[in-house]
């Protein structure tokens, strides 16, 4: 049921981008994202969406405003009408996912979380920020974490990437080399 | 010449003896010539009654005994053949039982010395196998304990390290460093 969930989320959003890909700027991307994150905190936020005889005016006016809250275009307000008409508004959650890892894909984005042992000022930032993008060869969001089992050091990971250099690795380094 | 025209010229004869004898003998000579001629006739009568009764029967089992006679001959000379030819059999059998017994004796030789080389390959791959165990075995110890000492040792140097990083400028110091190194791999 997931499975099918989640091919018929894909469809929706693979049509979304088709024809609004170029009304979706960066910004729109990341308020996409605060959304998402927002949405996947807290799962029961829109499990009144999957109640069979609720109102579809209910449905597009709260979903509406959720859209207006947080700032998302236009388009999504066709969409959420697409999903009513489609009686699949329940998958609101799920398609806006999909629409964000599409978007990635589509605009070259790599989403890397930075952890560190110490806390790092906007300027490192901006370098590793810099460093990553230069080796993937993508655009690069990221978001700090302090991380104090890495003991030394900065991991930086994203879906399709991971770079470490730290003492925490050097120590499994260590622990997994095999006897010669 | 038939047996009729026989008799027939037995009583000529016989009726031209006896004119001759009425008028030329004196009755000593005519009584020994017809005891003579009555012997004879008695000869005559016997050897026609055996030729005509008893001859052809006597004369078939004579031929049927010589028949068995020489059945038993053909027969006699068959088994001689049959004899001969199973000497002649035998002793072909004998000469392949001879090459079979120096065939199996070859054939004893070579199982006996192939059974020695499989038993010798046996017993080195049994050996290899054990000297194999054995360092699997010291292998596994090693490396068991190798594991034991490296988590061990790595757990110290965990907490060594965790006491001299819990210092500020310790850490910054290290974090400078990829960030210099990060610095100078971007163009």
């Amino acid at each position: 049921m997931i499975v099918r969930e989640q091919a018929v989320a894909l469809k929706y959003a693979k049509a979304f981008l088709n024809v609004f890909i170029d009304e979706v700027s960066l910004d729109d991307y990341k308020k996409i994202t605060v959304l998402e994150q927002f949405l996947k905190k807290r799962r029961d936020a829109l499990a009144f969406l999957a109640l069979p005889h609720l109102d579809s005016a209910i449905i597009e006016k709260s979903l509406g405003s959720v859209i207006e809250k947080f700032e998302l275009p236009e388009c999504f307000n066709r969409l959420v009408r697409l999903l009513i008409k489609g009686r699949r508004a329940f998958l609101f959650s799920l398609v806006l996912s999909v629409i964000a890892a599409l978007y990635r894909k589509r605009k070259k984005i790599e989403n890397f979380v930075i952890r560190s042992s110490y806390k790092l000022d906007d300027s490192a930032l901006d370098v590793i920020k810099n460093f990553l993008e230069q080796k993937t060869g993508t655009k690069v969001f990221s978001r700090h974490e302090l991380d104090k089992r890495l003991i030394a050091g900065i991991r930086l990971k994203s879906d399709h990437y991971l770079w470490e250099y730290s003492v925490a690795k050097k120590l499994r380094t260590l622990t997994a080399s095999p006897l010669k | 010449m038939s047996i009729k025209r026989l008799i027939f010229i037995s009583l000529a004869l016989y009726a031209v003896i006896c004119v001759f004898l009425y008028f030329f003998a004196n009755p000593v000579v005519i009584s020994v010539i017809f005891r003579l001629l009555n012997f004879a006739i008695m000869v005559a009568i016997v050897v026609y009654v055996y030729y005509r009764n008893l001859h052809p029967a006597a004369k078939e089992v004579i031929h049927q005994e010589e028949l068995k006679k020489e059945a038993l001959v053909t027969q006699h000379d068959e088994l001689l053949d049959k004899e001969s030819e199973l000497k002649k059999k035998l002793q072909d059998q004998k000469d392949e039982c001879c090459y079979l017994l120096t065939k199996i004796d070859q054939w004893r030789e070579r199982f006996d010395e192939r059974q020695k080389q499989y038993e010798d390959e046996r017993e080195k791959a049994h050996d290899r196998a054990q000297k194999r165990a054995q360092l699997q075995s010291e292998w596994l110890g090693r490396n068991l304990a190798y594991k034991q000492i490296v988590e061990h040792v790595v757990e110290i140097m965990r907490e060594d390290l965790k006491n001299r990083f819990s210092d500020e400028d310790q850490q910054q110091k290290y974090i400078e460093q990829l960030i210099v190194f990060m610095r100078k791999n971007v163009s």
